[in-house]
């Protein structure tokens, strides 16, 4: 289990990323939820030891993760959010010196796990190639394999979906439910539906601080009979919307469908909405007054 | 267009990079020429600090290094828009492909060369700082400005622009355009190494820059033409720049129709095909199971992330492009420096010392361009790949980064010395040289070379960690290498804090020699300092994600872990302690001088004894020396005595001696005389005689002293007394007597900075004073005889014959005497030597040489052999009974002749290859040459004023001609001369001070080699080898082994103007007399057939000009004989450069001004010509032909 605590960071320039971050992380995938600027790639990359926070603790099955960084290492599985590789270089070669680094020391050994990676995530018909030339879905693709090298017990991946098409982001999706049970898998996104198709727990991310943290049922169950809509026309949704707490707006057939968070309907033609994710984030981010929109 | 224009001005003024490269230009410009620290190479010092000729060649200089900057405004003028990501915005735009295009070049062209011409903003002030020295400086015009503006800025920049700009258009990528940009520098520059004199015009026009063809207009400028004139934009240059505009016209007219908006360029559109990667998005696999792995600790799996770390380094650097550019220079530099060591054309032996030599000269600008490019490269690489996050989440131990960086900068330097040893190889190998000697390859190119190369690398790699970008670090890196490369130019010359070690130069004879242990030395010093830089490169190197230097300090604290501080303590302890012994030795053991320092004891010794140079001195009359030679010590032990004899007609009461500094005094013991004043650091040693030495009276002298040569030096070792092939001679370990000459400053512009006035070479010609002391400065031959002795296995060698030899102790001895007086100026030689024996009569012929130089050994013995047959029956018998070449160490490049022996360097003869006989064989005449000082130096000898050379060097020149050209014909001999020719005329732009007619010479080699060479074979045209022969037996007759008074050159000359006819006095006079050139030119011809003969009418345009010592020319009138020709066709397979046997060739009277000459000959003529032989000093003998 991750445990994290007290976990503050504030850059030079005055912003702060991570505010006194508090979180208990189980085996199994974590979703981490939080518009963009939240702090969730701090907090990853915090994790994942590339970046010092200014005060807190994180701690791994036993390793103090900044006391010692290299043992964390050992067992980890790191997909960045943005990554690029070396030039002209084919995913062969690259997930060999990521093996390499990792401390597969034997040759052969770091062969057949590069080979079996490859025929796992699919590129096996590509392991030649550049991976410049890759699409978005295969250098994710990509991303996973090297994050698997080395048998983590933590897999972080971090705005993995971001820009890929549904049918990919689908293929990513089915690799990431097969990583075994016993690893803490941190999916950190923007993206409602990954954490919903994936996460039995997660938690969400707005200004640097943990807003809410749970079971995705249970956070929307706790939204239930409080999530009210309504179908207006155009020029009467922009004017309700600055009265009412508004989670979100939808357009159906030309019409706005507004939905709010309230104990009763605000008036006539409201009716209770069956909750979702989307509708659990959004009214999150609204209580802790964050704009979405 | 005019919009996208100033869309590219504003950009380009807003940008920082115009500034910086307009600061730099303004910079380098101004330093250049306010500075004589400063300096660009070939500019003479006696030209004017604004001289025209400086200013247009600093501005070509400028131009160069200023195509980089170009690449940078018009590369990013066009690839821009594809970096930023903008392309798609613009490329959809409404704008013409056509006006996007020009406007940007446009745009590039104007900002790149007001940037680059600020470097002549900055020459132009530069020369007018106040504390320049003002006799140094010419009146000011605009003239040269106007010449470096419009024929060399504003085209180069137009060409370099518009080829690099078409580049990069065509590509999409800056980086295509830098290395199409470093291609084209490489080529220029090997096409100027590899291309000798006879296809200089061809290269003028192939140079894009133009310098080229500069070059070969100025050729021959003497000072006064570099100090004042501007060429005419005519001929080659003309040529040039149309040329070189055209291309880069065409360059721009291609890309602006053809440019098209598109991303990617359109050549990879070509590979996309193949390049795209297939979709491999099969149905997904049942599970993600992985069987699982032992993931690895400790130093095992440390060693195998650095080797795969390492692996991906060099990967990155093998697959780029500039690696291959680099690689190839490498290759061209060797080429290009074996064909530069050409002596009169003819090559010299591919042997191994010389290709190392080659590529060390030039070499180490490659290798720093590649430190500084691949260090930023390499540990930027992870961040600006956008793999760092990736890699730096893996559990790979710190120090992997710092040391695969550096390991992947080694690995490619390896590769580079590796290439170049081999291309080094293959040239040995195809031309027919196969001693490879790898293990000098190995000491000399990775060792005494490259271990320089190899730690450059470690702080070029911290500059880098602590550079926020790689471009910032580069700069830095170039910075600092400068800074360290200018530094001794300000008088700091310590290799301890230059980051260097002593040049360390290599002979075949000696190996590296004693340059080993000072190499050693200040590299394991450096080493030290290279690991703990290395410590704190790898202490910051960053990882993942740092927000400034509070996180570094506190990664590196946890980085320097126990181990690395013992280590890091124990090397900066090796650091003190290495530098503290190297301490020891450059300023404990020597004194660590300065060329400030050896400038001032030279004007220290002639501001404090010139005083005493009048003062008369004794004659030696007899020497008995006695030299002990320990080579593996490099000590020399120097003990004898000499005999005084006053030769004056008034008693001396005062004996001053000069001593080599570099001697130790052990004793100096003068009979019947009190010290008065001795200064051991310039070597001045005043002694009274009481009672004086009387007229006549004999007095003796004894010395012992040590020259030690203790430990190492700082610079400037000496390579006089060596582990093998020591060369010493009296001069510099031997008492001199009264004050030394050749000790004084020659340069004036230093001697001003020391408050000297201008110096006088020589004495006037006649100069009363003078005749009684000779060219040697000595006035009375003397007896020698000396006893030598050296370590067991070499063979010591001093003038005189050999009347004992003895082995004792281990050592070797030798006693050698002279029969008779000689002039008491002597050699001693010692070495491992094979020897070569040979008769010419009763003449013993001997050639001590080193084992392997056994090439030319026979070629010499034959000239010996050749020369001695010619000289005594030209001249004079030979006085001695023995003649013998002594091999001495390629640290000097001369041959020098002593009494019977010829100490002769191993890089001029030793190793010349002489296979091809179509090759002057200048083995021959230096052979010759040396052997002709047997009677022009040691029979007869001029008194020690102008012209003495004349005597000594003009006429050894003469015999060797006569030799050679009864050895291998006149053909060889008017190749030989036409070297001569060129020489003479390219040397009289570096003279220092004035030209001076032969008769006057002042010790000017260009003038009593060169041009006497010339002077001389005219003089036997006209006068015919008999009578000059004649002249000289005469003369000959009347001063050999006489004196004094001596000779002069005037003597000399007398005996010419005896053999020759009334009409020959004005050309003797200005052979000898003037500075005189000639401009002879065939205009016009034809011919017409008359019977069965052909009349031939030949316009020649003749006129004749006097200079002047700074080479200001006046024209004179002309009237006497020349040689007119007419030639028939050449026969079918005849070599370019040679003239078919004449139809009529024979002297004519020519005058100043145009005449018709008429002949008549009985077969058809094909060429006519005026002095079609070259024997007259013309600027242009290629006019002197014409063909019919």
């Amino acid at each position: 289990m991750l445990s994290i605590s007290g976990l503050s960071k504030t850059y030079p320039n005055g912003v702060r990323a991570l505010d006194d971050v508090t979180l208990d992380v189980p085996a199994g995938m974590f979703g981490l939820l939080g518009p963009n600027g939240a702090g969730k790639s701090s907090l990853m990359r915090t994790v994942a030891t590339l970046q010092r926070p200014d005060r807190g603790s994180i701690r791994l099955n036993g390793i103090d993760v900044l006391r010692e960084p290299d043992r964390l290492r050992s067992t980890l599985g790191y997909l960045p959010q943005d990554f690029g590789t070396y030039p002209r270089t084919s995913p062969l070669v690259m997930l060999d010196h990521i093996a390499a680094l990792k401390g597969i020391t034997r040759r052969g050994e770091r062969r057949e796990l590069v080979e079996q990676l490859l025929v796992q995530t699919n590129l096996w018909d590509v392991r030649r190639k550049n991976i410049d030339t890759f699409s978005g879905g295969m250098r994710q693709r990509f991303g996973i394999a090297q994050a698997l090298i080395g048998d983590p017990r933590l897999v972080i991946v971090d705005e993995p979906t971001a820009g890929l098409d549904p049918a990919e982001r689908r293929r990513f999706h089915n690799l990431l439910a097969r990583i075994g049970e016993d690893v803490v898998v941190i999916l950190s996104t923007h993206i409602v539906e990954d954490v919903a198709d994936l996460c039995p727990r997660m938690a969400i991310l707005g200004q640097g601080r943990i807003l809410v943290e749970g079971s995705p049922q249970a956070l929307i169950a706790e939204l239930a009979g409080r999530l009210w809509r309504k179908l207006v026309p155009a020029e009467q949704a922009d004017r309700l919307r600055g009265t009412l707490p508004v989670v979100s707006t939808r357009l159906i057939a030309g019409e706005v469908e507004l939905r709010i968070v309230a104990q009763a309907p605000p008036g006539d033609g409201w009716e209770s909405a069956e909750p979702t994710l989307e509708d659990v984030y959004f009214a999150t981010l609204l209580q802790h007054g964050l704009n979405v929109e | 267009m005019w919009e996208v224009f100033r869309f590219e001005s504003r950009h380009q003024t807003r940008s920082p990079l115009f500034l910086a490269v307009a600061v730099v230009f303004f910079l380098l410009g101004f330093l250049i020429t306010a500075s004589e620290s400063v300096t660009v190479g070939g500019l003479g010092d006696n030209l004017n600090l604004n001289a025209s000729f400086a200013i247009i060649q600093i501005q070509y200089v400028l131009t160069v290094v200023g195509m980089f900057a170009a690449v940078a405004f018009v590369a990013t003028a066009i690839t821009r828009d594809v970096e930023l990501k903008t392309a798609e915005i613009f490329f959809t735009t409404a704008l013409r492909e056509r006006d996007y295009v020009l406007g940007r070049f446009l745009g590039g062209w104007l900002f790149a060369t007001l940037a680059v011409g600020c470097g002549l903003v900055g020459i132009l002030i530069g020369t007018f700082m106040p504390w320049l020295d003002p006799l140094r400086l010419g009146p000011f015009t605009f003239e040269p400005y106007l010449f470096a503006l419009w024929a060399v800025l504003l085209p180069n920049l137009f060409v370099v622009c518009a080829l690099f700009f078409a580049v990069a258009a065509w590509t999409r990528s800056m980086m295509a355009a830098y290395v199409a940009a470093l291609g084209l520098m490489v080529a220029v520059v090997v096409l100027v190494a590899v291309t000798d004199a006879e296809k200089a015009r061809l290269v003028a026009l192939a140079d894009p820059f133009g310098m080229t063809a500069f070059g070969e207009l100025t050729r021959y400028w003497t000072v006064y033409d570099r100090n004042l004139r501007v060429p005419a934009l005519a001929d080659v240059l003309l040529y040039n720049r149309l040329i070189w505009l055209g291309i880069g016209f065409v360059a721009l007219l291609v890309t602006v129709l053809t440019f098209r908006f598109r991303l990617q360029s359109p050549r990879r559109r070509l590979f996309a095909r193949r390049r795209r990667a297939q979709r491999a998005d099969a149905a997904p696999l049942a599970a993600l199971t992985l069987r699982p792995v032992e993931s690895g600790h400790g130093w095992r799996a440390n060693l195998v992330r650095l080797g795969s770390q390492l692996r991906m380094d060099v990967r990155g650097v093998v697959r780029s492009k500039p690696f291959y550019v680099l690689l190839a220079f490498g290759m061209f530099n060797v080429i290009g420096g074996v064909v530069d060591s050409e002596l009169y054309g003819t090559p010299v032996l591919p042997h191994t010392g010389a290709m190392i030599d080659a590529v060390a000269d030039s070499f180490m600008f490659v290798v720093l361009l590649i430190v500084i490019f691949y260090s930023g490269e390499l540990v930027h690489g992870e961040r600006s790949a956008g793999v760092a996050e990736i890699v730096d989440a893996t559990p790979y131990p710190a120090w992997i980064m710092a040391v695969a960086k550096v390991g992947a900068l080694w690995f490619v330097i390896t590769a580079l010395l590796t290439v170049v040893m081999l291309t080094a190889i293959v040239v040995q190998t195809v031309k027919g040289y196969y001693r490879y000697q790898l293990e000098v390859y190995l000491a000399g190119l990775f060792g005494m070379i490259g271990f320089w190369y190899y730690l450059w690398c470690i702080p070029a790699v911290l500059v880098q960690v602590l550079s926020p970008g790689k471009f910032v670090g580069m700069l830095v890196v170039l910075v600092v290498f400068l800074a360290l490369y200018a530094l001794p130019n300000f008088g700091f010359e310590h290799n301890l804090y230059l980051f260097s070690g002593p040049a360390a130069p290599y002979s075949d004879m000696n190996g590296y020699g004693h340059f080993v242990q000072p190499t050693v030395a200040f590299g394991a010093y450096w080493l030290c300092f290279g690991l703990l830089l290395l410590i704190v490169a790898h202490l910051l190197f960053p990882r993942g994600i740092l927000a400034g230097w509070r996180d570094r300090l506190v990664l590196a604290r946890g980085r320097f872990s126990t181990g690395l501080r013992g280590a890091s303590a124990l090397l900066s302890i090796a650091f003190v302690l290495l530098g503290g012994w190297i301490y020891y030795n450059t300023n404990v053991l020597n004194d660590y001088e300065t060329e400030d320092d050896r400038e001032r004891a030279q004007a220290d010794y002639e501001k404090q004894y010139k005083a005493f140079a009048a003062l008369p001195m004794p004659a030696v009359v007899d020497i008995d020396a006695e030299v002990h030679l320990f080579p593996e010590e490099r000590r020399l032990e120097s003990r004898g005595s000499a005999v005084l004899e006053n030769i004056h007609a008034e008693p001396i009461g005062e004996l001053h001696v000069t001593l080599a500094r570099a001697l130790t005094v052990n004793a100096l013991e003068v009979p019947d005389a009190t010290l008065e004043a001795s200064d051991e650091r310039l070597g001045y040693y005043r002694y009274r005689l009481e009672p004086p030495l009387a007229p006549g009276e004999q007095r003796g002298v004894r010395w012992d002293l040590t020259w030690a040569n203790p430990g190492f030096q700082n610079s400037g070792s000496s390579t006089r007394v060596v582990h093998n092939g020591t060369f010493v001679d009296n001069t510099e370990i031997m008492p001199q007597l009264g004050y030394v000459y050749r000790r004084e400053l020659t340069d004036n512009n230093v001697r001003r900075r020391y408050g000297l006035p201008p110096v006088v070479r020589m004495p006037k010609l006649g100069d009363p004073a003078w005749l009684d002391v000779n060219q040697l400065q000595v006035s009375r031959r003397s007896g020698f005889r000396t006893h030598i002795s050296t370590a067991a296995d070499q063979i010591a060698i001093a003038p005189g014959y050999l009347e004992r030899e003895w082995t004792e102790d281990g050592r070797r001895h030798f006693v050698y005497a002279m029969d008779e007086p000689i002039w008491p100026y002597v050699s001693f030689s010692s070495a491992r030597y094979a020897v070569a024996r040979d008769r010419w009569q009763d003449v013993a012929l001997e050639v001590y040489y080193h084992p392997e130089h056994d090439y030319n050994v026979q070629a010499m013995l034959h000239a010996s052999a050749e020369s001695l047959e010619y000289f005594t029956r030209e001249f004079s018998p030979y006085q001695y009974r023995q003649f013998r070449i002594i091999e001495f160490p390629g640290y000097e490049t001369f041959a020098q002749s002593f009494p019977n022996t010829i100490p002769y360097s191993e890089a001029i003869g030793f190793v010349a290859d002489l296979r091809d006989e179509e090759h002057i064989d200048y083995v021959f005449y230096v052979t010759a040459h040396e052997l002709a000082h047997q009677w022009w130096a040691h029979q007869v000898v001029g008194a020690n004023m102008q012209g003495a050379t004349v005597i000594v060097e003009t006429l050894a020149q003469y015999s060797a001609l006569m030799v050679q050209e009864k050895a291998f014909g006149p053909h060889q001999m008017r190749r030989f001369l036409k070297y001569e020719l060129d020489n003479y005329l390219r040397s009289r732009g570096g003279e220092i001070i004035e030209e001076l007619p032969l008769l006057y010479v002042e010790d000017q080699g260009y003038v009593h080699y060169r041009k006497g060479s010339l002077v001389m074979y005219a003089l036997k045209d006209y006068l015919g080898e008999a009578a000059v022969n004649r002249a000289l037996r005469r003369f000959l007759d009347r001063y050999a082994f006489q004196g004094p008074p001596f000779p002069t050159a005037r003597d000399l000359v007398e005996e010419f103007r005896a053999e020759a006819s009334a009409d020959q006095q004005q050309l003797i006079t200005d052979l000898f007399e003037r500075i005189t050139l000639f401009d002879l030119k065939v205009t016009g011809a034809s011919v017409r057939p008359a019977g069965d003969a052909y009349e031939v009418d030949v316009t020649v345009v003749a006129r004749k000009l006097y200079a002047d010592g700074s080479g200001r020319e006046e024209e004179a009138p002309l009237d006497y004989p020349l040689d007119v020709a007419v030639f028939p066709a050449d026969p079918p397979d005849a070599p370019a450069d040679v003239l078919p046997e004449p139809l009529k060739l024979e002297k004519r009277r020519i005058v100043s001004g145009e005449q018709v000459l008429k002949f008549r000959v009985a077969q058809p003529p094909a060429r006519v010509g005026i002095d079609p032989y070259n024997k007259m000093i013309d600027r242009n003998p290629d006019d002197n032909l014409m063909r019919l």
